[in-house]
């Protein structure tokens, strides 16, 4: 036979009704929180995890914030870019209508005028700010203009520093370009050479097309095509050694080295045309270079081929400069895109994270409201057969 | 006559000591330790009466004490394993909440300073991007100390904890030794000290509970008990007793000591069980450790961002100083029980192979030996001690200064103090070094297409890292440095000049120039910045596969996993315990509707005894009359 110890069995059943209302609590804080995890002691493994989700969610945060840094920087770029594109075909038709027989020394200084003023606005978009009151095109010393003018000069100041900013995983996009490349470094002529008439030159030669005929073979050598008659002409290089020579009709191309060089027009016997490396030339001296050539006026038939021929090299300069700004433009859209794409991929990464968190952390109401009413239904039958079999004693009945 | 008389008195004696027990029975059903009792019955020696042995009454052979020994032994048992798996319950639970409480915790704060980081990089001139990277490392800073504070007043408390527990178990083993004398005095009294019995089995309960203990009973009667792993508490009338004292190693706080009753020596003492065994446990397993890993996070963090810090350039385009300091890392002193003159000083030699636990150097007279704290293992060590030749262990140097006598011994805590001590060394914003070094650039004039781009210094203890230099091509496939020499160029290929990496890329020609230089006067540029901000996943513990943040993750799931591993062990050794109670009680524990029956049985057998009394007075009467008449 059993006994069954007063003390024993009172303490027993309280043991089990303690335990019963801890698991009602504890059901009924996981519901209050929403969370199956509420300290990490609750699934240690799971709450590792929940940790590493929630750094990946905070760095991906982040680096939309830097995607956002980066954009804002790219567009007013973007829109610096426009407006100097817009400024250099405006400069663009100046020239082609100041090249017209038809313009006077009078029309021309009002051109020279406003291609001063194009390049007055030019030096102010060079210096355009970004959001943040940073110049956008100085590199890394962005706290101060980079092009300063001095002396008729356009000098830049800022650096080749590129700004980079991370909208990845270690994934970095150029948050902008440097002045130096978009307004200084401009390839002069058609970027490979130029030729230019001697000031001293009587006849009405003007420089017109220039083209590489072969590529490859012209090598940078500085040389210089003499016209020995008015139909006749050699080139001789920097030693006055003669390289070619050849017959000239008006608007024929002379070719040597594989270049191409047509001249228009009349140049008389000892007119010099001086061939150079086109090398590089800021946007504000081409224009600049302009605007004196307009001001200095036309007066005898050799300074207006002079001029022409001027004005023709200022268009490729204008040109090449259009070139930059395009290229560059189409570097940006492809920068925004990527940084669309990188967001976009952010986005999933941070909708896939979500969810895993959600499976790891968050409870599963139905099923934990469920257990709940289970647990209140065992810890009232508990309570009452608690209270029933305290009742039972024989010293009741006695 | 008499004899029916007297087996009458001998029944009413008997019955009315039954239903005395039976009340001492109900009386003490709620009373803990005590053991139920119950009358023992024998027949009276007989008489030679009418030709037989007839009865002489009952009568009364002690009074049985229900008690089972084993069953005793399990509860002690249990009570010191459970009250050592309680106390490490409650502080690892409380430590869990303080690392994963998210207005507590270190690991956002890690990720806001980072995330500052990455804010300064769109705009590293701006003064006020600046600012608020210095203010989350400030406030990152604070959730370290904090943290940290929080663990440093646990273990004051525990400090007191460890006194209030030594004077309770002092208490008690006085109270024990002190039943044992009177237990032995009253041991062959013809009343066994059934009481004595039931309170001293109290007190040993308690006692275990308190203390790991080994219980012995001697021939006397007496409990000898052991303080496990092997320190007599008491023996017989006699305790040793328990007291608290600094700890040599480090005295801000308390250590346990055994003081003998006899000599009065004392010597410190590892208990391992009880409540007592359970704080000590605390103390170095969950309280020290987590320090002493919060305390790696904050060294590892420290120490990677000030050597990016240190290879960048300031707004003033000076270097960068250290962002954070750490003054209470790598603590080392003498004990305090050292005779010598060795002074000892620690330093960071490898942050790859810290492992963030405390040591202790033991100088033996000729050599050293290191031990690691936590469990006393021994740890192999290179070096000898000197300046130029320091004790090497587990990415810690040691030098040792001054005289050691054998049998000194030093304190070695690289870590320990760390995240307590962790501040913001910069005030000025300015101060932040996001520029690299260098900056380079071709020339204006290049007709190539070469572009020469930086890709990281390589020294920057280079003494000509900041010096101009001049790369110069002399024709496609060769340059001069400096305008000297002539060296071979490929396409792409890495270069190094002066601690600084470089490419250059594309096809130069000839006269074409490219210039490295000091990058003074660049406040917009980020490339050190990308670099600091970088750290947040870069490794840079455990040989380099564990990043800062990593590493505070790590602690947290380390100290989740023990909160449960310890909770489970909690419950498994109540529901032991429980059962040793359980089973105690149905052996001594009191059935009120056992006794009730009893009180109906000793009442009846109460009124047959005292209705023997009746018939052997009214026999005498019937007698008595026959004689007169």
């Amino acid at each position: 036979m059993t006994r069954v110890p007063s003390l024993g069995t009172f303490t027993r059943a309280l043991n089990q009704l303690t335990a019963s209302s801890a698991a009602v609590a504890r059901a009924q804080e996981q519901i209050a929180t929403g969370r199956r995890i509420v300290t990490p002691a609750d699934d240690p493994y799971g709450a590792a995890q929940v940790l590493l989700y929630e750094q990946d969610l905070a760095a991906l945060a982040q680096f939309n914030r830097n995607a956002g840094n980066a954009e804002v920087r790219l567009q007013r770029e973007e829109a610096a870019l426009g407006t100097t594109g817009d400024l250099l075909q405006r400069a663009r038709e100046l020239i082609l209508s100041a090249n017209s027989p038809t313009q006077s020394d009078e029309t021309r200084g009002f051109i020279a005028v406003e291609l001063r003023e194009i390049r007055a606005q030019l030096l102010d978009v060079a210096n355009t700010r970004d959001g943040r009151g940073r110049f956008l095109f100085a590199g890394n010393r962005d706290t101060d203009p980079p092009f300063v003018a001095s002396g008729g000069a356009v000098n830049y100041v800022g650096d080749q520093g590129k700004r980079q900013i991370e909208i990845g995983d270690s994934l970095f996009v150029d948050a902008g370009d440097t002045g130096d490349r978009l307004f200084m470094r401009i390839p002069r002529a058609n970027g490979v050479f130029t030729v230019t008439p001697d000031a001293a030159n009587a006849g009405t030669g003007i420089v017109g097309r220039q083209s590489v005929v072969t590529s490859g073979v012209y090598t940078g050598e500085a040389l210089s095509i003499n016209f020995l008659t008015t139909d006749s002409y050699e080139v001789v290089d920097g030693g006055g050694a003669a390289v070619a020579t050849g017959t000239f009709t008006p608007g024929d191309s002379i070719v040597v080295n594989g270049l191409g060089i047509e001249i228009d027009g009349q140049p008389e016997a000892g007119d010099q045309f001086a061939l150079s490396a086109a090398g590089y030339q800021d946007i504000f001296a081409s224009l600049d270079q302009l605007a004196v050539a307009l001001d200095a006026g036309a007066a005898t038939p050799a300074n207006r081929a002079q001029l022409s021929s001027t004005l023709n090299r200022g268009l490729e300069n204008l040109d090449q400069s259009l070139g930059v700004v395009l290229t560059t433009r189409t570097e940006i859209g492809s920068r925004l895109e990527s940084i669309d794409a990188q967001r976009d991929l952010n986005g999933g990464y941070e909708l896939l994270n979500r969810e895993a968190l959600a499976d790891i952390r968050d409870l599963d109401y139905t099923a934990a409201i469920s257990q709940l009413s289970q647990q209140l239904t065992a810890l009232e039958a508990a309570q009452q057969s608690f209270v029933r079999i305290q009742g039972l004693s024989l010293f009741d009945v006695l | 006559m008499t004899g029916f008389l007297s087996t009458g008195l001998s029944a009413l004696i008997g019955s009315r000591a039954a239903l005395d027990v039976t009340g001492q029975n109900i009386a003490n059903v709620n009373t803990p330790g005590y053991s139920r009792q119950r009358v023992n019955f024998v027949p009276q020696q007989p008489q030679q009466r009418f030709g037989g042995a007839i009865g002489n009454g009952v009568g009364i052979d002690g009074l049985q004490r229900f008690y089972d020994q084993f069953v005793f032994g399990s509860i002690v048992e249990g009570s010191s394993a459970e009250g050592r798996l309680a106390t490490l319950s409650g502080y690892s639970d409380r430590i869990n909440n303080l690392l994963a409480d998210p207005a507590l915790g270190v690991g956002p704060s890690i990720q806001g300073f980072f995330d500052a980081l990455q804010d300064a990089t769109a705009d590293p001139a701006s003064a006020e991007l600046r600012q608020i990277a210095l203010g989350q490392a400030d406030a990152l800073a604070n959730r370290f100390n904090r943290v940290a504070g929080e663990l440093d007043n646990i273990n004051a408390e525990i400090d007191r904890n460890l006194a209030a527990t030594v004077d309770e178990i002092n208490g008690l083993t006085a109270e024990i030794a002190d039943l044992n004398n009177q237990i032995g005095q009253r041991r062959n009294a013809p009343v066994p000290p059934n009481d004595l019995l039931d309170r001293r089995d109290v007190a040993v309960t308690e006692l275990a509970a308190l203390i790991g203990i080994e219980t012995v009973e001697d021939n006397n009667g007496a409990i000898n008990i052991v303080a496990l792993p092997g320190n007599s508490l008491v023996t017989g009338g006699g305790a040793n007793s328990l007291v608290v004292a600094e700890d040599p190693l480090d005295p801000t706080r308390q250590v346990v000591e055994l003081r003998s009753g006899v000599s009065g020596a004392s010597a410190q003492i590892e208990p391992s069980g009880g409540e007592l065994g359970g704080l000590l446990q605390a103390r170095r397993d969950l309280v020290d450790d987590t320090l002493e890993q919060l305390g790696r996070s904050a060294i590892a963090l420290a120490t990677t961002i000030n050597a990016q810090s240190a290879e960048g350039l300031d707004l003033a385009g000076n270097f960068g100083t250290d962002i954070f300091q750490t003054s209470g890392a790598f603590a080392a002193r003498p004990a305090s029980a050292n005779t010598g003159t060795g002074s000892v000083s620690a330093a960071l030699a490898d942050l790859g192979q810290l492992s963030g636990a405390s040591y202790e150097l033991l100088y033996n007279g000729s050599t050293y030996e290191v031990l690691n704290r936590a469990d006393n293992s021994t740890v192999a060590f290179t070096g000898t001690g000197t300046t130029l030749d320091p004790i090497t262990f587990d990415g810690v140097s040691v030098v040792v200064g001054g005289t050691p006598a054998a049998g000194d011994s030093f304190a070695v805590e690289p870590a320990r103090a760390a995240a307590a001590s962790l501040a913001v060394a910069l005030d000025d914003p300015s101060s932040l070094a996001f520029a690299a070094p260098v900056a380079a650039s071709s020339a204006l004039g290049n007709v190539g297409t070469g572009a020469i781009a930086i890709s990281g210094t390589t020294d920057v203890a280079d003494p000509n890292l900041l010096a101009t230099s001049t790369i110069a091509f002399i024709d496609a496939n060769n340059y001069s440095i400096n305008g000297a020499g002539s060296f071979a160029y490929t396409d792409g290929d890495a270069i190094v000049l002066n601690g600084t990496e470089f490419v250059i890329s594309g096809q130069p020609v000839a006269g074409d120039q490219f210039t490295l230089q000091a990058n003074n006067n660049a406040p917009g540029d980020n490339r050190n910045g990308l670099a600091l901000a970088g750290l947040r996943d870069t490794g840079a513990l455990d040989g380099g596969r564990t990043g800062v943040v990593q590493s505070y993750s790590l602690l947290v799931t380390d100290s989740g996993n023990r909160t449960r591993n310890f909770q489970a062990s909690l419950d498994a050794q109540t529901t032991l315990k429980d059962a040793a109670l359980r089973e105690q009680q149905d052996v001594s524990g009191v059935d009120l509707d056992e006794e009730a029956a009893n009180l109906v049985r000793f009442q009846q057998s109460y009124q047959a005894a005292a209705q023997l009394v009746a018939v052997a007075n009214t026999l005498f009467d019937e007698l008595i009359g026959a004689v007169r008449r």
